[in-house]
């Protein structure tokens, strides 16, 4: 009896330890303090219509975020995301005359092959994947604005764009539902399959990961693949907000997508970090931009809070992370 | 009759190493040539100056890059402080003259006076971020990669806010365009003052123990802390010299337009880490030579002026770069790898 | 009297889990050379880097020619006239030999411009010194270990110490060249340098030293003084202290079963430069071990077996089927598995937790009908193995970054198990790991044995094997020089360490 009062006592204290030292629990924390700090003075932010555009918003940096932390937990980096945005949404677009299913259907799956690209480069090549999603970057970026000469691409007569971006399902913007429904889908395969069990021991330590037996190779082309396949879900949601593609549209979103996952706790040495972590930091990330439009100080301060939040929060991560004594 | 033979075949082998040594300014001299071949205009003098001033201002920022990447860092922040620099210098040096009486703008946005304080603090502001990036580096272990992502934020926006998105004009600010405009005996002196820049990092590091604490503090930092060298000291200088070549880039560039631009630089700090790759520094730390990084600049400010000659437009050009990005970058990893 | 040279007083040192140093005292006079032995994890190392400053001590006090000193940090052991020779050579492979000699003691003129004519020509003086002609403007990373290790010693030398720590510096050298370099060291002694010497070829030990300290499980336990009459077994003796064989009987006698099953057979198995012409047979419940002093080549022999590195030439037979493995993975899937010796780095993910590092590589076992991990299958057998292997973890989904050393060495054979492989292989089993857990490590090698596995254990610690194994291989320099049987009476550590130590075997290379 007495046993267990102090395994009790014990778990609590470890789960006290745990709670202080998980990432995802202080982002939690740091956006629960931002949203009644952040409705006392600005009131408007708690009304229904700012909140469900801060979801909207949040809904597109956030899906391209989520493989941007799949890609960071094996240890590597996509920079190359905004460009695999533009491209395959400009694949996508050329063949919007055929309907939007197929256009979209098209977007998928170029999103996934330069994925694959990216993936082969980083494993064949072995060139620090820094290198070959910088290049990338650059390739695929050149040849959104090729295959369509600069031009845009308007949305008017395809319906099914311009819902994914800013139709309703039950009061729900559209981008939430798809959003979270890739957020749990990716999280759940994370938890429950071979594969997602060897990204993380893959991106804890690839030699040790190597040694047991996991094919590497595998593993980092798998995650590319995904970080091209959300970055292409993200563009139509993102192009519909302005009812056009263009071949620039990404440009820049490989950064955020970063900065979001970061922020949701996810390691840049691979191994850790979690979707849910990714979300949520995707909404702490919309909420303080808010705020700060909303409080009228001015849209150029986002960029230099969210430069700011960025160093802050890995510093706070830090610090937790140090080891005891 | 052995002997010649023998003779022979080192000489065959040296040549061979000969090549492999000097790759980069063999791609240089083809690329000259391909250029005289494809256009007509390419030897022309405006076509060169145009080429030497692009040199110039990537050249600077590649430089400050190579000596971050050496002591295994990347600044993500060199495009951000080309703007923010110059505005913020601007902005602080209003300021101080103001209590003096001296009003340094009129109309708005023309920048009329205080030219020599402007200058030095572009290039105490620069360096100083540098330093404030590397400081965060090395004491709160954030990795650069982030810190500089988070610095490259937060300066593009400071600027922004500072010149609420208006360019500042030069113009009426005497003496504002001669670093980016003038020539000493026809060669322009932004060209001069890159090469004197270049030259110097090069002698330096040769010749001074600087080069030695970098190229230790990348290749090995633990044999570095073994022989007592204070590498976490030297990562700051790097990112210091990093920030300030990124302010003198910045004086290039505005002097050349006489205007700042809140973009101005956007987007150069991918453009300085690709040419440090061309040029042979690695990601790896320690390994690559300035003068590479100073024959890529150029490798790489020719490609795109024959590009443009030929008529190609922008968007085949970010292709190639990109191509060559991944090539250098293989080819690296691929020479190391069969010397290993 | 003078002051000696050197005196350390009551010298303590921790490091997370482990007691590197536990009250050391020694003495070293000028023009002497004072010797430290003692097995792997004694401490010898751990001194020698509080002298010259990589690492201040716990506690204890330092004295140079009397005057108490503080060694803060290794710019400071050099103004004090200390010079040490790393047991692994510290070198900025990416830089020349020059620059690495004059790694942060660079010569200049007017303070500013450095002298390269005048470094230059110092380190080929070094150099030459030392016997050794090397391009000192080659990069390190083009020349040979024994060039390395010598540019190694020119950097220590450079600075004209007082004080020398050689910390094994003769492991990659050939008997010619450290023939050479016992005469340098001589020399130096004799123009009255103090010189702290590591070693584990006691020959050589025994030739060289003034004076030999002992140490044993971070304490010096004894001086000898060698002469005509010290024996190598003496000093054996002293290192392994009086305890000598007490922990046999933890050893079951082998199981020499009636019929041998061969699991595993190599036939002439060579890679260049690592080990060669390696000939042996493994039977099924049997456990063989490898004894030999680090960089014989026995970890290498090891990852070939894995695949983890391919061998050159030979052949190798799993069960009667000729293999070569590509990859790790192929190892595995023919039921080969290594517990490598650096766990931290080869074996775990420290950042994830005690199940998740179980079962990464059955994770195909560990399927539901849909594909998916079956979680409570997953937990059932990762509780059956932290129970079985009595891992102490508060549960098992603690980070193994928090466990110690020796739960953390049980979770990589907890691995092997749970794919349930019929070859493991281990690298030093117990290193960094305490006595209690040592013991524990023992008995779970032991029973797996005697449920049919086969185990190849290498280990520095010979009692270890003792422990373990029926039959231990002596592999010096890459070949096998000796085998030892359970049931003969060389089967003891005092025997064959003296074949480990003896100085007749030197690289051929």
């Amino acid at each position: 009896m007495e046993d267990m009062v102090i395994a009790n006592e014990m778990n609590k204290n470890n789960l006290r330890q745990a709670l202080l030292k998980n990432h995802t629990f202080i982002l939690f924390i740091i956006m629960a303090c931002v949203m009644i700090i952040g409705s006392i003075f600005v009131p408007s932010l708690m009304q229904k219509d700012n909140l469900l555009n801060v979801l909207r918003l949040a809904s597109i940096v956030g899906l391209a975020a989520i493989g941007s932390t799949v890609v960071l937990l094996v240890g590597e980096i996509d920079l190359s995301i905004g460009s695999i945005m533009s491209l395959s949404l400009v694949t996508g677009g050329l063949m919007v005359g055929y309907g939007s299913v197929p256009a979209l259907t098209v977007t998928c799956l170029t999103g996934i092959i330069l994925g694959i690209v990216n993936g082969v480069f980083v494993t064949k090549l072995k060139i620090n994947s820094l290198m070959v999603t910088l290049g990338t970057m650059s390739v695929f970026g050149g040849l959104a604005n090729v295959a369509t000469r600069g031009q845009s691409i308007f949305l008017y007569d395809s319906p099914l764009y311009l819902w994914l971006g800013r139709g309703y399902i039950g009061g729900i913007p559209v981008p939430v539902i798809i959003f979270l429904s890739v957020g749990i889908i990716l999280s759940l395969l994370l938890r429950f399959t071979k594969t997602g069990k060897e990204i993380y021991f893959t991106g804890a330590n690839k030699r040790a990961a190597w040694i047991s037996g996991i094919n590497i190779n595998k593993i980092k082309i798998t995650a590319y693949a995904v970080s091209g396949l959300t970055a292409a879900l993200a563009g139509p949601l993102l192009s519909s907000q302005t009812n056009r593609i263009t071949p620039i549209q990404g440009v820049g979103f490989e950064l955020s997508a970063i900065a979001v996952a970061v922020l949701g706790g996810t390691s840049l040495s691979g191994g850790k970090g979690t979707v849910i972590g990714t979300i949520l930091g995707a909404l702490t990330f919309q909420l303080l931009l808010n705020i700060l439009t909303l409080s009228g100080v001015g849209t150029y301060m986002e960029q230099v809070l969210k430069g700011f939040l960025l160093i802050v929060i890995v510093v706070v991560y830090q610090v937790v992370d140090k080891p005891r004594g | 009759m052995a002997s010649d033979t023998a003779s022979f075949n080192g000489k065959s082998i040296i040549s061979i190493k000969f090549i492999k040594d000097n790759m980069l300014v063999f791609i240089l001299f083809l690329e000259l040539i391909m250029g005289v071949i494809l256009s007509p205009v390419f030897l022309g003098k405006s076509n060169i100056y145009s080429i030497l001033i692009n040199l110039t201002i990537f050249g600077l920022l590649a430089i400050g890059q190579s000596l971050v990447m050496l002591v295994k860092e990347i600044d993500l922040s060199v495009g951000a402080i080309m703007a923010f620099g110059p505005i913020a210098a601007i902005a602080l040096s209003k300021k101080i003259l103001a209590v003096s009486g001296t009003e340094i703008i009129v109309g708005g946005n023309y920048v009329v006076d205080g030219l020599a304080l402007i200058v030095v603090l572009v290039l105490f502001i620069s360096a100083l971020i540098g330093v404030l990036n590397g400081v965060i580096r090395v004491k709160a272990q954030v990795p650069s990669l982030i810190v500089t992502l988070g610095m490259l934020y937060v300066l593009s926006g400071l600027s922004y806010i500072l010149s609420g998105g208006y360019s500042l004009y030069l113009t009426n600010l005497e003496g504002a365009k001669w670093l980016g405009n003038t020539k000493l005996a026809s060669i322009p002196v932004n060209f001069i003052l890159f090469l004197t820049v270049g030259v110097l990092v090069i002698l330096v590091l040769k010749y001074t123990k600087v080069g030695h604490r970098i190229y230790s503090t990348g290749g090995n930092e633990k044999a570095a802390i073994y022989s007592g060298i204070n590498t976490k000291f030297w990562k700051v200088i790097a990112f210091g010299l990093s920030g300030l070549c990124a302010g003198i880039s910045a004086l290039v560039y505005s002097s050349r337009l006489e205007s700042v631009e809140t973009i101005q630089g956007s987007g150069y700090e991918l453009i300085s880490i690709a040419i440090a790759v061309i040029g042979g520094i690695t990601l790896e730390g320690g390994r690559g030579k300035i003068f590479g990084t100073i024959i890529a600049s150029a490798i790489l400010c020719i490609m795109l002026n024959i590009l443009s000659l030929v008529g190609l437009i922008a968007w085949y050009k970010t292709i190639i770069v990109g191509l060559i990005i991944i090539g250098a970058a293989s080819q690296h990893a691929f020479s190391r790898r069969t010397t290993e | 009297m003078q002051e000696p040279l050197l005196f350390l007083k009551n010298i303590h040192k921790q490091f997370p889990g482990v007691k590197a140093l536990r009250g050391v005292d020694l003495t070293l006079e000028k023009g002497k050379i004072v010797s430290l032995v003692g097995t792997n994890g004694a401490g010898k190392s751990t001194l020698s880097n509080i002298i010259a400053g990589i690492y201040p001590p716990d506690s204890g006090e330092i004295f140079i020619e009397g005057k108490s000193v503080t060694i803060s940090d290794p710019k400071v052991a050099e103004q004090l006239g200390v010079g040490i020779v790393h047991q692994e050579p510290t070198l900025a492979l990416n830089m020349t030999v020059v620059e690495n000699i004059f790694l942060n003691k660079e010569l200049t003129r007017n303070r500013i411009l450095l002298d390269l004519k005048k470094m230059k020509q110092e380190s080929e003086k070094v150099l030459e010194f030392l016997g050794f002609q090397i391009n000192v403007d080659k990069k390190v990373e083009e020349l040979t270990l024994v060039e390395k290790e010598v540019v190694a010693i020119a950097q220590a030398m450079l600075v004209k110490p007082r004080i020398l720590i050689l910390d094994e510096v003769t492991a990659p050298l050939n008997k010619g060249e450290v023939d050479h370099l016992f005469k340098i060291i001589k020399d130096l002694r004799n123009n009255g340098m103090g010189i702290i010497f590591i070693g584990h070829k006691l020959q050589e030990i025994i030739e060289i030293s003034d004076s030999i300290m002992v140490f044993r499980d971070g304490k010096n336990v004894g001086e000898l003084i060698p002469s005509e009459k010290l024996s190598e077994k003496e000093v054996i003796a002293l290192m392994l202290g009086v305890t000598l064989n007490e922990d046999l009987e933890a050893g079951e006698k082998a199981s020499e079963s009636e019929q041998r099953e061969e699991v595993l057979n190599l036939i002439n198995l060579s890679k260049q430069g690592l080990y060669e012409n390696i000939n042996f047979t493994l039977y099924k419940g049997e456990a063989v071990g490898f004894a030999g002093l680090k960089g014989s080549g026995i970890t290498e022999l090891f990852q070939s077996l894995q695949g983890i590195i391919t061998f050159d030439d030979g052949e190798m037979y799993v069960k009667t089927r000729r293999v070569k493995f590509k990859n790790p993975k192929d190892g595995i899937d023919a039921g080969i598995g290594m517990v490598t010796n650096d766990r931290q780095k080869e074996g775990l993910a420290l950042t994830l937790d005690v199940k998740e590092n179980i079962s990464v590589s059955s994770l195909k076992y560990l399927l539901n009908k849909l594909k998916l991990i079956d979680t409570k299958l997953l937990k059932d057998k990762a509780e059956k193995y932290v129970q079985a292997l009595s891992i102490k973890t508060p549960s098992i989904n603690q980070f193994v970054q928090n466990l110690s050393g020796g739960n953390q060495q049980k979770i990589v054979i907890a691995k092997w198990l749970l794919k349930n492989l019929d070859i493991i292989l281990v690298d030093e089993p117990t290193r960094g790991v305490d006595v209690k857990a040592k013991n524990e490590i023992y008995k779970l090698l032991l029973n797996e044995k005697n449920n049919g596995k086969s185990l190849l254990v290498a280990s520095p610690e010979i009692r270890e094997l003792l422990n373990i194994c029926d039959r231990i291989l002596i592999v010096i320099g890459g070949r096998i020089v000796a085998e030892v049987h359970r049931n003969t009476k060389e089967f003891n550590e005092e025997d064959i360490l003296s074949i480990i130590h003896s100085s007749h075997h030197y690289n051929t290379a």
